[in-house]
């Protein structure tokens, strides 16, 4: 079984509690284009990834398109080679010790490719029961109960192809928790589905979190990702910008309040006002037409809808209301604080 | 923010002209093998020598001279075009329904015969270079006799079969709208044409049914037309063989036209084009 | 929930491939016709080609026709449905399973020997309907259990073609560019020794090169071929073909790793 042990000067040891534990994981890509003279483009999709991630719970990844949320997810379920760095799933190296982390792995990347279309649901996860080993006396089974936990097993004798994009989206998920897996990856397993789909692929993700695994999962809705992530990361262009309970990342952003206001235009005498105000962290601004958004992040609760309506007294339209900070908050905050 | 849109729907609408050149250009970049020109370069410089050696070989070994090693050097150097005519318009098609993208070419208002033949364009042009390296190579390898007197005629009748081979290729894409693929057919046809085309050996040693098939093919008249100008058979003569060839093409093109219409409708009726 | 581990075999995942690769073939028999079809032509074209081949220009007829026929099903036919793995997006579920992929590949060679030896009987009965009669053959339980052996050597190339698959979505391309290159160096249609001398070490690195010179030797009295005989081509065949097998799973290995550092598995 593999510690993680090097012989170089700084050691870094896996540690066994963690599912998943990752120390400056870099991803590079390398693009040819031309005929007689190559020119190479270098990307770099993941910059020093530190990740870590509790056995037995369901771990959140957000980001924008082309953060590097696949990437990461395929170098950990070992599709793919870091450039730097390493990675250790349930406690081995993702690199080295392949043999014993697949057959312990799931993976989801949902989508409508993946799935052989001409044959049917069963007849794919017959095929994939035995690349998985599932033994035969419990293979036909083991398909019955996947299929019945996504609700195909009405649909289990129709060809793939004749499936909705949320069926084939099921079906993965079917293919992914077949054979028991200790640990998966999930690459937004909800998109497609609708409400109903969605929900019971949530409650299927927590009783499979009941059962002691542990969940990687990709989202890019906020309310998913809030309702079942204690712990999230985002990510933003290649590195980690934030990881850490929902709670603390609304703290990281500027307080669990948030107080917005609607008129037509402030001047900057009344923003530099708003920002004395106590316990205020952050003012941001949004124009929508006419009107203008104030957004205010507030650490305490000295500053309310009132104290705002005080300093805005020339604005006979103005509306204000008070909320809770959002997930939706936390997340473009940390990402826009990344754009150029 | 203004919007862009004028007020009348239909203002967006594209030219013939400017459908027939975009997919002149842009549809075989879709396809994996114009992606590198190497696989260009190999399609037109390697598989014609290597078709042309293997069968030079065969034929020498069946107890043929000379001029059955040049009948089957030029049957061979014409026949590889099949490859970059019907294998590659057909494999456009599919790659199309492979990666999704051919049915939001069949909802856009663009016209069909524009949108369909200019993915003819390149093909043509990539035969056509086959072709000739082909028979280059028949001249300096296998002694196949080329007069300067008979370029002008065998060029016209390179072009000719260059452009009823796409056609035809065009109307075995046209199938594949309704099939799951059509490489099925650009496999099949491949296989007949070396045995019904008179590729490597006269039509005339075929029982007579199987010539007439051998004539439904373009690609029979094109070689009739090629071998033909290359003994420097008189204008008239050759000039038979280009009307052969030139209706072959025309049939060709007309029956793609009306498949591609005919399977399209079939297609959208039946749901096939999303499945591959 | 404990996952299963213990209990998947290679053995099993080489006849889940194969069956998969039968259950594919039936869902979409559109590709029975090529592959009736292309025998029969392969059989009429060589039957005209060797008319004037001697005596024994049934016997190189259907040989020849019958290697064109299972060269192009084995040999092609194995790393093409590598290539539908990608394009069908499978490739990467796959290789993710625990099973190497290598077994899976093998499942679908051998879906691809029992269709190419298909291909080779039609073969067979075409140019015996044409010719009106069997060709001699002095030792016809020898003359096809080498028959056989020689899709085996065919498999063992297949499967490293499969191999070149998983390496890169052009490796269709390459194979066609490459097909009649390979089928001269392995003197598929006819002897290699025709073809100059400083080639023929080239062709000797391929099983089935050595595997088709034997069966010449067991079915055309008087064949000469290398000049070194019926024997010495059946022991270079069976190495060739261990060396192939053997070094099967280092390639593939070695494959894998290229593609993980690469990153183009779901390439297409």
């Amino acid at each position: 079984m593999s510690t993680g042990l090097r012989g170089s000067l700084d050691t870094i040891m896996s540690d066994p509690s963690l599912a998943i534990e990752t120390h400056g994981i870099t991803r590079e890509f390398r693009s040819r284009k031309g005929f007689l003279f190559r020119e190479v483009t270098r990307t770099e999709a993941l910059r020093g990834i530190d990740l870590t991630v509790e056995r037995g719970s369901i771990f959140g990844l957000l980001g924008p398109n082309g953060a590097g949320k696949t990437t990461l997810t395929k170098i950990l379920s070992t599709l793919l080679l870091p450039t730097k760095g390493e990675a250790y799933v349930l406690g081995h190296d993702v690199v080295r010790d392949v043999e014993w982390l697949r057959p312990r792995m799931g993976l989801v990347l949902g989508g409508e490719r993946g799935l052989y279309n001409r044959i049917n649901a069963r007849e794919n996860l017959r095929y994939f029961a035995d690349l998985y080993g599932v033994p035969y006396s419990e293979r036909e089974e083991r398909i019955d109960e996947v299929l019945d936990r996504v609700d195909l097993d009405w649909a289990a004798d129709r060809r793939v192809e004749e499936y909705s994009r949320g069926m084939k989206q099921k079906l993965h998920l079917a293919r992914g928790i077949l054979h028991q897996p200790e640990i998966l990856f999930l690459d937004e397993p909800t998109i497609g589905l609708d409400p109903k789909s969605a929900r019971e692929i949530r409650k299927l993700i927590r009783s499979l979190v009941a059962d002691g695994v542990t969940i990687f999962l990709t989202t890019h809705y906020m309310f998913e990702a809030e309702d079942l992530c204690p712990r999230l990361a985002v990510l933003s262009k290649g590195r980690v910008v934030a990881q850490d309970t929902v709670a603390n990342l609304r703290h990281l952003v500027g307080g669990d309040r948030t107080l917005e206001a609607e008129a037509y235009g402030f001047d900057d005498r009344e923003l530099a006002s708003l920002r004395r105000l106590p316990g205020v962290s952050k003012v941001l601004t949004e124009e929508f037409g006419p009107v203008s958004r104030l957004t205010l992040r507030l650490r305490t609760s000295e500053t309310g809808a009132e104290e705002v309506r005080s300093l805005l007294p020339n604005h006979a339209e103005l509306s204000v209301r008070e909320r809770r900070t959002s997930l939706e908050d936390v997340y473009l905050d940390l990402v826009e604080e990344e754009a150029p | 923010m203004e919007s862009t849109l004028s007020s009348s729907s239909l203002s967006y609408r594209p030219s013939f002209w400017r459908t027939l050149w975009t997919n002149a250009l842009v549809a075989p970049r879709t396809s994996l093998g114009f992606m590198r020109v190497d696989f260009v370069l190999g399609t037109i410089f390697v598989i014609p020598l290597t078709q042309m050696v293997f069968f030079a070989f065969v034929v020498q070994l069946g107890g043929g001279g000379s001029s059955a090693i040049e009948f089957t050097a030029v049957g061979n150097a014409v026949a590889t075009v099949t490859y970059s005519s019907v294998f590659s318009v057909c494999q456009t098609t599919d790659s199309e329904k492979n990666q999704g993208t051919m049915e939001h070419l069949l909802v856009s208002p663009a016209n069909r015969f524009a949108l369909y033949f200019g993915r003819g364009f390149i093909p043509i042009l990539i035969s056509l270079a086959t072709v000739t390296v082909g028979l280059v190579y028949a001249a300096v390898l296998f002694g196949v006799s080329i007069p300067a007197a008979t370029i002008l005629p065998l060029a016209v009748s390179v072009v000719l079969t260059a452009f009823a081979m796409v056609g035809f290729g065009l109307l075995l894409g046209g199938v594949a709208l309704y099939l799951r693929t059509s490489l099925i057919l650009g496999n099949i046809f491949l296989f007949v044409g070396l045995l019904l085309s008179g590729v490597n050996f006269p039509l005339s040693a075929l029982p007579i049914p199987l010539q007439w098939a051998g004539d439904a093919l373009p690609l029979t008249w094109g070689l009739d037309a090629i071998r033909s100008a290359i003994s420097g058979d008189s204008f008239g003569t050759v000039a038979v063989y280009w009307s052969a060839v030139a209706i072959a093409a025309a049939v060709s093109y007309g029956a793609a036209i009306g498949l591609w219409h005919v399977f399209e409708r079939r297609a959208l009726a039946t749901g096939s084009i999303a499945r591959f | 929930m404990e996952a299963y581990v213990a209990s998947y075999s290679r053995s099993r995942a080489t006849y889940s491939s194969l069956r998969l690769s039968v259950l594919q073939f039936l869902a979409d028999p559109q590709w029975l016709i090529p592959s009736m079809i292309a025998p029969v032509i392969f059989a009429l074209v060589s039957f005209e080609l060797f008319r004037g081949a001697g005596p024994y220009f049934l016997t190189y007829a259907i040989l020849g026709a019958g290697m064109m026929s299972m060269w192009g099903q084995t040999l092609y036919g194995s790393g093409w449905a590598t290539g539908q793995d990608r394009e069908y997006g499978t490739l990467e579920p796959t290789i993710q399973a625990p099973t190497p992929y290598l077994y899976v590949v093998l499942g679908r060679v051998l879906w691809n020997v029992i269709s190419g030896l298909i291909g080779g009987a039609i073969v067979y009965v075409v140019i015996l309907a044409v010719a009106g009669g069997p060709p001699p053959v002095a030792n016809p339980v020898a003359f096809a259990l080498l028959f056989i052996f020689v899709m085996v050597t065919l498999a063992s190339v297949g499967v490293i073609f499969a191999a070149f698959y998983v390496y890169t979505r052009y490796a269709g391309f390459i194979q066609n560019i490459g097909e009649f290159a390979f089928y001269i160096g392995t003197g598929c249609m006819f002897p290699v020794v025709l073809l100059p001398f400083y080639t023929n070490p080239v062709s000797l690195i391929f099983p089935p090169t050595w595997g088709l010179d034997a069966l010449r030797y067991l079915s055309i009295p008087g064949y000469q071929g290398f000049g070194w005989g019926y024997w010495w081509d059946l022991a270079g065949a069976v190495a060739t073909t261990a060396v192939y097998l053997a070094v099967a799973g280092l390639v593939f290995h070695r494959v894998e790793k290229h593609v993980l550092e690469e990153g183009n598995l779901a390439e297409y």
